[in-house]
């Protein structure tokens, strides 16, 4: 269908459409673990057409990726970018669709923008346009009130991506699942399992070690299973008020949504062979075949939330602010379990730019549980991090030098992501650039370190340090 | 002054001082309400060329005038989009679009004096009026030309600025930029323009970087003046239309 209206541009005026190829290679610099990745190599399309003053809009992504390591793997998507309609009805405007609806301004440590799921499949190697999943969406928009308002309604919400099984940006990285069953292969229960247990576990061990990396990733589809009520009550429905006073602008945001995070939590019955590392004993194996029938129980709670933001200029310094409190997010713990809490965050961000080739900022985010969960995995009650961006582009924007980097003062974690671009011509441009993470806890290498990883996000997955290679071709 | 030349209409009454024929050059650079198909060539120091091609619509009310441009050509800043809304005797109101960030930009104070996407224009170079602190002289004239200097307020990033002002039109014919330190800076030149029910329209323009060595084009491809109001109502010039627009 898009590809029909590509070539129907030179004949519809006002019609407008746009195709962009980009490469980026990432090399893994020196190997931390023995299963990483060292070449992902991702080609995303991006087309889009949009009609006579935008009043429809199609787009369509497509990622083809190659993962070499000791596995290699190749594979593509093709999906539905952000697409819909787009109309006034009298001073009102109406928008429905798959949409993307961003909400703040601050853009490394985001508290406001909560509204489309975010793929985290790739990590930091996402780029930015890309990390927003557009969303079914309905909207409408009082324009012509002060302060203006919109309602959005998500009829079946929206959830991140994560990859559970299979990258070097998993949860579980490559290698974790089948050392864990090689470990437990060892393992010992009493007399009357030990010998029956070990060669079981040897048994599925010798066949998930032999499966295609691709099976190995479809773990991911039973992991990521959602958990949205049956009730048929899955949509998110959101209310936004925003004015500009003295060229100060102002929002405000309310409503009732489903977590972004659905988290897959082990039944509590496996932990304690987990963690002593023992098998079963005869007597115990009933109550564990009971509660492998409901074995991977999503939490994914539903809650409402209020938030604002305030943003203008002060001097020549450009100030962004704003705030959230959710009922009910996702508190991820340790040995794969979760919980929830209510949590509230802010940020602020500054920033000094000139025209559109020369930006510095600096971000602050602070979040707090207001309940006490233990043994955290990943989160913290207290997290605090700052961020800062240098864009300077030159030679008539021919040059970009970009710099993104972010200090997580809670964990002692920081990534640093540096690159420069050459734009060649009006169809082509190369650059290089690089991805260094790092962490105060060693990179845990088998699954049992993993479950209880005292670090953050960053350390987690500061194996991944990346040299980059981009190629653009734009039409 | 980008904008200045492609919002020109015939004025063809006499000004006397300095401060009047500037007064009539601005009223002379805004035409109500326009919709404009604008090329935007960026030719580098070898002389390569770059393209870029975007719409531009401005709408007046009473004293204030709004603009809004949105690229659409290339890809990769397509969906980039710039509001300004000029207040008489004030520093310029300005917000950018970056498609790639998904969110509006607020520009401000030095902002204002980077480059245009890329171009050889500056945002300050885009704004229709001068602030209320700049003052003017009138440094020569001849039958058909007025210099003016002008020595803008302390938010520019130009010492001065000399325009060559059309007797007949009160459109500048030639804009000469000066750094802080005196030196020549860039140089605006009207290389063409046409002439539409009484109001005279730049349509080919071209600002030169003495320092750099590149230049700017921009060409008028289609425009269309006194477009009804509803075409481009009061809701272009918001935040909230930029990111529905991206």
């Amino acid at each position: 269908m898009l590809f029909a209206l590509l070539g129907f541009e030179a004949l519809a005026a006002g019609v407008e459409t746009t195709v962009v190829v980009s490469s980026d290679v990432a090399i893994d610099s020196h190997s931390q673990r023995a299963d990483e990745d060292t070449v992902e190599a991702y080609t995303r399309l991006h087309a889009r057409t949009r009609g006579p003053e935008g009043r429809w809009f199609l787009s369509l992504n497509g990622t083809h990726t190659v993962l070499l390591g000791e596995d290699h793997e190749v594979y593509w998507t093709l999906e539905p970018g952000e697409s819909g309609w787009n109309h006034p009805i009298g001073a009102q405007q109406v928008r429905a669709g798959l949409l993307v609806e961003r909400w703040g301004r601050l853009d490394l440590l985001p508290v406001l923008d909560v509204l489309n799921g975010r793929d985290l499949r790739q990590g930091p190697l996402t780029p930015p346009e890309r990390i927003r999943i557009p969303a079914p969406m309905a909207q409408i928009q009082f324009n012509s009130w002060n302060p203006r308002v919109e309602v959005s309604w998500l009829p079946f919400s929206s959830l991140n991506r994560i990859s559970y099984s299979g990258t070097d940006w998993s949860l579980l990285q490559q290698g974790m699942l089948t050392g864990l069953l090689s470990e437990a292969s060892m393992w010992e229960g009493d007399a009357l399992t030990t010998s029956t247990g070990q060669q079981s576990l040897a048994a599925i061990n010798t066949l998930i070690d032999g499966a295609l990396p691709a099976q190995e990733r479809s773990l991911n589809h039973i992991l990521s299973a959602d958990a949205l009520p049956a009730n048929g009550l899955n949509g998110d429905l959101a209310i936004r008020m925003e004015t500009s006073v003295q060229r100060i602008d102002m929002g405000v945001v309310g409503g009732w949504m489903q977590s972004r995070t659905s988290a897959s939590t082990l039944p509590s019955v496996l932990l304690p062979y987990l963690q002593n590392e023992r098998l079963p004993n005869f007597d115990e194996q009933e109550e564990l075949y009971s509660a492998a029938e409901n074995s991977i129980g999503p939490i994914r709670p539903a809650g409402a939330f209020a938030g604002g933001e305030i943003n203008g200029i002060v001097g020549m310094v450009g100030v962004r602010a704003e705030g959230i409190w959710e009922q009910r997010v996702v508190v991820t713990q340790q040995w794969m379990q979760a919980s929830v809490s209510p949590r509230v965050q802010g940020a602020i961000g500054l920033d000094w730019s000139r025209g559109t080739n020369f930006l510095i900022s600096a971000e602050a985010r602070w979040s707090h549980l207001l309940e006490s969960v233990p043994n955290m995995w990943l989160m913290t009650s207290d997290h605090i991090q700052l961020a800062a961006t240098l864009n300077l582009m030159t030679m008539s924007d021919r040059i970009a030098i970009q710099t993104s980097s972010i200090y997580d003062i809670t964990f002692s974690e920081m990534l640093l992501q540096p690159s420069i671009r050459w734009r060649i011509d009006d169809q082509y441009e190369v650059g290089i650039g690089g991805l260094i993470l790092s962490g105060a806890s060693p990179v845990p290498t088998r699954f049992l370190d993993a479950m209880i990883f005292q670090g953050g996000p960053l350390g987690y997955w500061s194996f991944n340090d990346n040299f980059i290679v981009s190629v653009k071709r734009i039409w | 002054m980008f904008l200045k030349l492609i919002l020109a209409a015939t004025l063809t009454a006499s000004a006397e001082t300095p401060e009047e024929i500037i007064e009539r050059a601005r009223q002379a650079q805004s035409i109500d309400n326009a919709v404009q198909q604008i090329r935007m060539v960026m030719v580098s120091r070898s002389g390569s060329e770059r393209t870029r091609e975007l719409e531009m619509r401005t709408r007046r009310d009473g004293e204030i005038l709004s603009s809004y441009a949105r690229f659409s050509h290339p890809a990769d800043v397509a969906g980039t989009q710039l509001v300004m809304v000029d207040h008489p005797n004030q520093v310029d109101e300005q917000m950018l679009y970056l498609p790639a960030l998904q969110r509006v930009h607020r520009i401000g104070g030095k902002a204002r004096s980077g480059a245009f996407m890329g171009s050889d224009f500056s945002y300050e170079d885009l704004e229709v009026s001068s602030a209320s602190s700049a003052t003017h002289t009138l440094l020569s004239e001849d039958d058909t030309l007025w210099t003016i200097e002008t020595i803008p307020g302390a938010d520019s990033s130009y010492s001065r600025i000399v325009s060559h002002v059309s007797k007949s039109d009160f459109i500048p014919r030639k804009i000469e930029y000066f750094d802080q330190r005196g030196d020549p800076f860039k140089l605006l030149e009207v290389l063409s323009v046409a002439n539409d029910n009484g109001s005279t329209i730049p349509t080919r323009s071209q600002m030169r970087n003495l320092k750099k060595g590149t230049s700017t084009i921009l060409e008028i491809q289609e425009y269309r003046l006194n477009v009804p109001l509803d075409e481009i109502p009061e809701e272009t010039f918001t935040a909230a239309f930029m990111e529905r627009n991206g």
